[in-house]
């Protein structure tokens, strides 16, 4: 993981610890501890209501029917913990770079910010890859998970990750740059998106790489498959861009179709608006 | 045709290399840029990259273009005068095979002018000629050898080639070989089944006519000078039928008696008119019959007017060229092709055949890189 100690990006000019850069990235977008919406027997007061049967009577007020000789039952708002699983593209075509920086490390950073949100708002968080881990809480399991976000290496083709099941409501964040050699991304996408669960797909692309701007002739490398084309871009910038939009059109529209939270993401996206898009889609779920 | 008037330019033509490193080096600058993937680069660039590599070989060939036509123009292009170029073609008679002459013509001809075997196989002189030369008709003659002027170097056979070369031809000469110790078969002759063989040559005041038959052990051989419009063949078939018929004979005829002295030295004396087609004994000249009148003049019944008239076809012989074998040196320089150069004059008659070609050349690689400049700007995006 020298990449991650190497780095400088703008975001985090002149941070090397991946933890506090998190930290301090969460943190900076000002986002508090979530509230929760479910109401039931806690520890903090939420309303009262009139007692009826069926209820339990060890939850009746006895100092407000001392007061007011009536029944009620105090509810409390109940403590709730989504389970967050992360699942980022290892595929090569993750290792495309823009300003030094490679999508698979723009990737992780942002799985990471996000997780650290999550678990500030008190959600498990956990990975879908290789290494995958289960769905955790506390300081313990954030170190854990991590470390193995910083395990996490490319894989040379698309394998599904694994998924560690969960008995209660999830929300997966999918980040990839959706590049697939049919529709392996997509269905797997799809699978995820049940009716318990949610998915907030994070398709992950460069600025040049949407709009090919480059200058002069260049040969083209795939990352995955290893094919090279000689190719002037700039003649090929506006046909290009076409199709890549229109690509990107039906990438949206088919998730959004599905229910599923489709966000284009730049590299030069602020990660706050990345925060911003996470937990507007959670609040949803609660 | 193109001649050169500074060969060693060419050692210039090495510069084709460079545009060639440009090109190579050209492909080298190119930058790796690595894609999560070529999807939609690879949707739009089969053409386009086609395109790219066939203009960047378009490029290259102008390019070498440019760089040959610089070495042509050191090299001083002279193009050869369109004026008074006939072409010539010189077609040499299969008999002339084995001439030890021939060497020497086809030597002097090499330069000047194609120079083949006449023969319908159209054969390089290099190689043997075919066997056996058909008489074709003049069409045959004129699609198979076309050029300005044809010259024909052959022994006897040119009453039947005369009359096949193409009239278009400016001029046709016939030209023959210095005389050896040879003879040559007139076809016509042949055909009859005559085991005899037939001699002809001209000068600008006779033709002679001389041919041997070998019967019996016996090797007869006559002498016939006569005037050079008068048909040969007619001549021969009559001193033919008078050997057959075991008669002597030898016929001779001059213009000019006072000539006919000179070089008659034959047994027999027979004067022939040919103006007007009548054999005319008894106009032989005294003088000339002075030293001869006493020997045998025999003249067979067969050979008559009617006779003779009978074979007349119209025989065209030119001059002689060579007086003998060893004095033989082929002067071209009477064909019609004037601007025959001479080894002392050739530099000079180089000047006057050809002229620079330079100025044009300047143009047409002015032209080409104007237009190389002018698309290297235009698709250059780097």
């Amino acid at each position: 993981m020298a990449e991650l100690l190497e780095i400088s990006p703008d975001i985090l000019a002149g941070i090397h610890d991946f933890d506090w850069a998190v930290r301090s990235l969460a943190h900076g977008s000002s986002y508090g501890r979530r509230q929760s919406r479910k109401i039931g027997a806690g520890m903090e007061f939420s309303q009262y209501r009139p007692y009826s049967q069926g209820d339990d009577l060890r939850q009746l007020d006895w100092k407000m029917y001392a007061r007011s000789d009536k029944f009620y039952i105090k509810q409390s708002e109940v403590e709730t913990h989504l389970g967050v699983t992360f699942v980022i593209d290892q595929s090569f075509s993750m290792k495309y770079q823009e300003q030094n920086h490679s999508k698979f490390f723009i990737a992780r950073l942002l799985v990471a910010v996000l997780a650290f949100t999550a678990m500030q708002n008190g959600d498990r968080i956990g990975l879908a890859g290789f290494p995958g881990l289960p769905v955790g809480y506390g300081d313990r399991h954030w170190l854990r998970f991590l470390n193995h976000l910083q395990k996490m290496d490319y894989r040379n083709k698309f394998s599904e990750p694994v998924i560690y099941n969960s008995r209660e409501r999830e929300l997966f964040v999918v980040v990839s740059d959706m590049y697939e050699e049919s529709t392996e991304w997509r269905q797997f996408v799809k699978n995820l998106n049940t009716g318990r669960n949610e998915v907030i797909l994070l398709h992950l692309l460069g600025q040049k790489e949407r709009t090919l701007d480059f200058t002069g002739p260049a040969t083209f490398a795939d990352l995955e498959t290893g094919v090279k084309i000689d190719a002037d871009p700039e003649k090929l910038a506006e046909t290009y861009k076409e199709k890549m939009n229109s690509w990107i059109e039906m990438l949206s529209h088919e998730h959004r179709m599905l229910g599923i939270d489709y966000h284009l993401i730049d590299f030069t996206d602020k990660v706050s608006s990345i925060i911003n898009i996470f937990l507007n889609r959670r609040k949803q779920l609660l | 045709m193109i001649q050169f008037g500074n060969i060693l330019a060419f050692a210039a033509a090495t510069g084709v290399l460079l545009p060639i490193l440009i090109h190579l080096l050209s492909k080298k600058t190119r930058y790796s840029v690595e894609m999560g993937s070529l999807r939609f680069l690879k949707e739009t660039e089969t053409k386009t990259l086609q395109s790219i590599q066939i203009n960047d070989l378009w490029k290259l060939a102008l390019r070498l273009l440019i760089v040959l036509l610089a070495v042509l123009i050191l090299a001083e292009p002279l193009v050869k005068k369109t004026s008074n170029t006939p072409t010539l073609l010189i077609l040499v008679d299969p008999a002339y095979q084995q001439h030890a002459a021939l060497d020497k013509l086809v030597d002097t001809a090499n330069n000047l002018a194609q120079i083949k075997w006449m023969d319908p196989q159209k054969t390089p002189i290099t190689e043997p000629p075919v066997a056996s030369m058909a008489v074709l008709d003049e069409d045959f003659w004129s699609q198979r050898f076309p050029a300005d002027c044809v010259v024909v170097v052959s022994p006897v056979l040119t009453t039947q080639i005369t009359g096949k070369i193409p009239e278009k031809t400016s001029i046709n000469r016939i030209i023959r070989l210095p005389n050896e110790d040879k003879t040559y078969s007139l076809m016509d002759l042949s055909k009859e089944g005559k085991a005899i063989s037939v001699q002809a040559e001209t000068s600008d005041y006779f033709s002679k006519v001389n041919y041997l038959r070998s019967e019996t052990g016996r090797t007869i051989k006559k002498d016939y000078f006569i005037q050079p419009t008068v048909p040969i063949k007619e001549i021969v078939k009559a001193s033919l039928q008078a050997i057959d018929e075991s008669s002597l004979i030898s016929f001779t005829e001059v213009n000019d008696p006072a000539t006919a002295e000179i070089i008659f030295t034959n047994d027999s004396v027979y004067w022939y008119d040919s103006e007007k087609f009548v054999f005319r004994q008894d106009q032989i000249t005294t003088g000339i019959l002075e030293n001869v009148y006493d020997r045998k003049v025999i003249l067979t019944e067969d050979l008559n007017r009617e006779r003779a008239m009978e074979y007349t076809f119209p025989v065209r012989l030119e001059r002689q060229l060579v007086e003998s074998q060893a004095a033989y040196k082929p002067d071209l320089r009477i064909l019609p092709l004037e601007r025959i150069p001479d080894p002392s004059t050739e530099k000079e008659e180089k000047k006057l055949s050809y002229q620079e070609a330079k100025t044009h050349f300047w143009w047409v690689l002015l032209l080409l890189f104007t237009i190389e400049r002018f698309w290297s700007i235009k698709t250059s995006t780097v």
